[in-house]
Parts: C-alpha cells; structure tokens; sequence
C-alpha cells in the first residue's frame, strides 16, 4: 500500500515567486498518475517536492499514511529517473544499479541477484560492465530504470524521463514504462509536457498551468469533458478550436459568431445549461476531427457552412485543412485524405453541433 | 594540385617544429646551464665554456650537499611544510568550493568576492601585517605560522579553482545520490568527489608549490636555521664574500625532483570529460 497524498501544498521561491499553489491531490495505490502542463506550470516542482529535493513551503505530503515533509530524500522509499539519466559516469552500468542497494548494507548475493533481474527486464544485461558513456541514449535511459526499479520502492518518480530521445525511441520507451507499471504494480508518478504521453500512459492526468492544478481525470474523460478552456486547448492535437461569440435566442437558441456570419445551432442537450449564459461572451470549442469535408453519415446533428481554405497539410492517413470562417482567425480541421480541398477557394465544412464545447469567456470555465 | 598541397602541408609542420624547438631551446638552456655548474670541479666555476657536460665532471657538489651540509633537514623541512599546506588546502578548498557552489546562504557573493580581493594584493605588501598577526599569535619561528600563511594565500585561487569546477556537475547526480540512499554528505564524497579530480589535482599542485618554492615569508618567519625550508637553505649557500655555486646548482636541480616527479604522478588526472556520459551532453 503505498498512497501518496499532497495536501494544500505551496511551494514558493524565495518568498516571491509562487511555483505551486495550494495542490490537493490523491494518488492510489498502484495507479500511475501523470502530471502534465506547459513550461514553468509546476508540475516539475510538485515532483521535486514528493521526492524530497524541494522543501514544502505551505501544506503536508504524505507517502503511505506518513506524513514526509521533513523526511530526507533516502528515507521515504521513492526511486526517479531524471530528464537527463543522472547516471553516474564513474561507476559502471552493474555498479550504478547497485549503488543504491550497496548504501542500504544488501548482502552481496541479494544485490547480485535483483541487479541481474533488473538488467533482464529492461534487456541490458550485456552492458552490466560498460560505462555510462559507452551507452547510447536509449540505453542509458533503460539504465537509469534499472536503477529504479532494482530498490522495489514504495513510489516510482519520473521527470520527464524521454524527452531527451527521438521520436521512434520515445515511443518505444514509453510502451515499455507501461508494461514496467504493469508487471510492478507499484505506484508512479510522471512528469510530462508532451499531452501524448500523458494520455497513452495515464490511468489519471493532473493538468496543471501557473502552479495551480486545473484538472485531474481519467485521459479519456479529460479529452471528452474538459473542466476548462485551457485543458480542452492542451489535451488534442490539433490544438482545439476556439470561437468567439454569443448565445442568442432567435426561436431556438443559436451561437453567432463576432463580426462574421458563422452562427450554429446548440443541440437539445446543452439548451438548458446554455439558458443563463444568453447574451453573454461566449468561447465555443470543438476539436478538429469534429469538423468533415463531407456530410458525415450517421451524425444527426450537423451544419455546413461556407470557409475559406488556407493551408492543406497533408499528414499521411489524414489531411489537416486549416480555414477562416471571414474573419482574421484561423480554424483546422482533421479531414480524411480521399476529398482534399484546394487552397483559396470556398469548400463547404460540416460540424458536428453535439460535440461542441462552451466557455465562460470571462473565467474560461466549461458551462 | 595534390604536390601543391602536400608541400604545403611539410611546410606549415617543418614551421612548427622550428618555433616549438626555438622555444624548448629557450626554456631549457638554463636549466642546463644550472646542471653544468653543479657538476663543475671547484676550480673551473667560473669557466665561460658553453660545454653542457664540463671538462672534469665530478658529483662532489651533490656529494657535499648530504655530507657537509645540513642538506637533508631543509629537505625535510620543505616536505613537511608543503605536504601539510597540500593536505590542508585539498581539504579545505575541496569543502569549500563545494558550499560555494551548491548552497545558497547569507554572504555568499559577499564570500567569493573578499576571496578574488584577496588575490589582487602582492604578497610583499602583505608581509608586515602577517608578520604583526604571527607575533601576536606566537607563531614566529614555527612550521605552523608558514603553514597558515601559506594555506591562507593558496586557498583564495584553489576555492575558485574547485567551486568552477562543481559548477559543470550537474546537480542532478547529487539528487540521484540523495534518493539512491546517500545524505548529503555521501553524495558529496562518493559522487562529486571523484569526477572533480581534475580540479583536485590542480588544487593539489597549487598548494604545493606555493608552500615549495616560497622564500620571501619564510625568510622573516623562520629565524632559527634548524626550521629551513629549501629555498632559505639555498640562500645561505649566497654570502657577502663568496657564492657556493656548486652546490647552489646541485641544490637547485634535486629541489627540482619531487616536483617533477608530483607533476607526472598526478598528470593523468589532468584529463577533461570525466563527467561524460552522465547526463544528455
């Protein structure tokens, strides 16, 4: 049983700077919960702070019921991988994964024994008398797992531990932390900026932005029902897109675009909940594989409307269109590759009116 | 084309070799010079000849140097002296650099600055003062007044020396230390430690010379011939009448030894990217 808790926790630099601010967070036994967000949002900090290498400026951080505020690092039973592997150049690839078990006075045997085992998992047995430096990136990375996974700790800390890989090895070594969590069944927690990541790995994400934590969900409820603006821009690539406008009331109500004719109809479902908002400055988002070249069969719900193509990107399996509906913003869809638009001219786009999403403009919350 | 090229290439490195040997030549003449006045007999020191290997060459002066005088004490003395201010500057500047590098506290830019002030005072300037302190302190007259003047001049350039270095370590490794099981202080010395042993060694070179060849501090501290260090011992070979030449050429090439022989021990450690390999470079 290995729970970790965050409770109102802060992290302030140097009493001005404030990096964290009053995160309330539950992570269960076993569950891998990821902690994404762009730059600078905290998520790095909150880590730092569960693993020891930060102090709590406000709050309580407890691992498995005890509370670890002033425990030191190499007392509360966690293991991480860093960005940048952190190996240690001087000792080989078997004494970097036994250096953890050595200071915790292992006999020989055990130390032996969990090394070979960790070295088989992650298949680097035949590097167990290299140095660091004589590894590839990939390599040193799986090392640096060794490292982790050889101590059996209560909670397993990654920062951000495949950015600094290509793409195919990324995705790689992102499938196999999945089966590591898997065959662990231990507690993990993962940094990420990358929202893919984030959603192929997670059995709940923690979206954070300026330290304050946005929203945490499983990936897939995230995705369907994010609580606001920011979180439905950041999980989704393409990015969402976001138009603004208001509600008005003509027979049925109706979403009217600024300065443009753009207008759709709100579906029966969301009606009753878009009521109180009529009049008022409203965001609407809606992702870029809700918006066909062509009348989609079986989607009841749906409005054409006239656009101007722009840009065509063809990606291989599917086209992204990005368009103006004649005004100055930009708008992309995710269209399949048999009817591709020409640049410049008028093309008729369908959206599906039931899978749109609505802002308060003003506190960017989903209504 | 192609002979075009290659003679240019035999041109540039015959060029280099020139100037490379012009200089050798130049900073090796006078040690030479000083080996043939050692082995001169007595009668010929003062000979104009250019011979490297005079006429008559004779090891009397090394001879003399253990027999008739007190050679092997200044020796001692010197050892003493230098390994002590060695060990302590290593130790201090090693912790030290250290702090400077890795913890934030009140006075720490003030710290590193009063070190570099330190550094732009010529020691002949601060000699009446050391010597005032020394007096007070009743550390006149003994090993351990030079040995804490000499720590306290090497120890402003090997702090920088060693807090530079630790600066490229990532602190990453030490987070890692600290979570594999290590307190700080473990970190410090089982990880940093040892990929800072570049900076160790120049720190350790640096000590050691500063305290080696030192004359002018030793010259006002120690008083009593039985405390000598090399370099006094050396001076007294120079009087108002006369100069023993010979033996101040002998003296001069075996103070040379352990230097060299320190130099190449410790040379292999001069070597660059021990850290490679631990982070993404």
């Amino acid at each position: 049983m290995a729970e970790v808790k965050l409770e109102n926790v802060h992290k302030v630099y140097e009493g001005k700077v404030t990096a964290v601010k009053d995160v309330n967070l539950t992570i269960q036994d076993k569950e891998f919960v990821v902690l994404v967000g762009p730059s600078g949002c905290g998520k790095s900090t909150a880590l730092r702070m569960i693993a020891g290498l930060e102090e709590i400026s406000k709050g309580t951080i407890s691992i498995d019921g005890k509370v670890v505020n002033d425990v030191a690092p190499k007392d509360r039973d966690i293991a991480m991988v860093f960005q940048n592997y952190a190996l240690y150049p001087h000792m080989s690839v078997y004494e970097n994964l036994a250096f953890g078990l050595k200071l915790r006075k292992y006999d020989k045997q055990e130390i032996e024994s969990r090394v070979r085992k960790a070295a088989k998992i992650l298949g680097i047995e035949q590097y167990l008398e290299r140095k660091p430096k004589a590894l590839s990136g990939g390599q040193r990375q799986r090392v640096a797992l060794g490292r982790a996974i050889v101590r059996q700790p209560k909670v397993f800390l990654f920062d951000e531990p495949l950015s600094n890989l290509d793409a195919n090895l990324r995705v790689h070594m992102r499938t196999e932390i999945s089966r590591l969590h898997r065959q662990l069944q231990s507690t993990m927690i993962y940094v990420t900026h990358d929202q893919i990541e984030a959603m192929s790995m997670g059995d709940r994400i923690v979206v954070m932005k300026d330290g304050i934590v946005q929203q945490v969900d499983a990936p897939l409820a995230l995705y369907h029902h994010p609580a606001n603006k920011f979180v439905a821009g950041f999980i989704g690539s393409p990015t969402m897109n976001f138009i603004q406008g208001t509600i008005v009331q003509n027979g049925s109500l109706r979403f009217l675009q600024e300065r443009s004719n753009f207008a759709l109809p709100v579906v029966p479902g969301k009606e009753q909940k878009l009521k109180s908002h009529i009049k008022s400055q409203i965001t609407l988002g809606i992702r870029p594989e809700h918006i066909y070249a062509q009348r989609p069969s079986g989607v009841e719900s749906v409005s054409s409307f006239k656009v101007t193509v722009e840009v065509v990107e063809p990606v291989g399996n599917e086209i992204f269109v990005y368009f103006s509906t004649g005004t100055d913003s930009q708008y992309v869809a995710r269209i399949a590759t048999d009817t591709p638009p020409e640049v410049g001219k008028p093309f008729e786009m369908f959206f599906d009116t039931s899978k749109v999403h609505f802002f308060e403009k003003a506190t960017e919350r989903a209504i | 084309m192609a002979l075009n090229s290659n003679s240019k290439r035999v041109f540039r490195l015959a060029a280099t070799y020139i100037v490379l040997i012009i200089f050798c030549v130049i900073a090796v003449y006078p040690i030479l010079q000083v080996v043939t006045i050692s082995l001169r007999p007595s009668d010929r020191l003062l000979s104009t000849s250019l011979e490297i290997i005079p006429e008559n060459a004779t090891f009397d002066n090394y001879v003399k140097l253990f027999t008739d005088q007190p050679f092997l004490l200044w020796l001692w003395n010197s050892i003493l002296v230098s390994g002590v201010v060695t060990v302590t500057g290593v130790v201090l500047a090693a912790m030290t650099g250290y702090a400077f590098s890795r913890f934030h506290f009140i006075g720490k830019k003030f710290g590193l600055l009063s070190l570099l002030t330190t550094q732009m005072f010529p020691a002949t300037m601060l000699l009446l003062p050391l010597y005032i302190m020394l007096i007070k302190l009743g550390l006149i007259n003994t090993y351990f007044g030079v040995i804490i003047i000499y720590s306290a001049t090497a120890l402003p350039f090997t702090i920088w020396t060693m807090k530079g270095y630790y600066d490229t370590i990532p602190t990453s490794l030490e987070e890692a230390a600290r979570i594999d099981g290590c307190n700080q202080f473990q970190a410090f010395y089982k990880i940093i430690l040892p990929l800072a042993a570049p900076a160790l060694v120049i720190t350790a070179l640096f000590s050691f010379m500063t305290a080696w060849a030192e004359y002018l501090v030793a010259a006002q501290i120690l008083q009593d011939s039985k405390l000598w260090t090399l370099p006094l011992g050396l001076k007294s070979f120079e009087s108002n009448m006369s100069t023993e030449w010979g033996l101040y050429g002998a003296s001069s090439i075996i103070v040379t030894i352990p230097v060299v022989i320190l130099f190449l021990a410790l040379s292999k450690y001069l070597v660059s990217g021990l850290t490679l390999g631990s982070v993404k470079g």
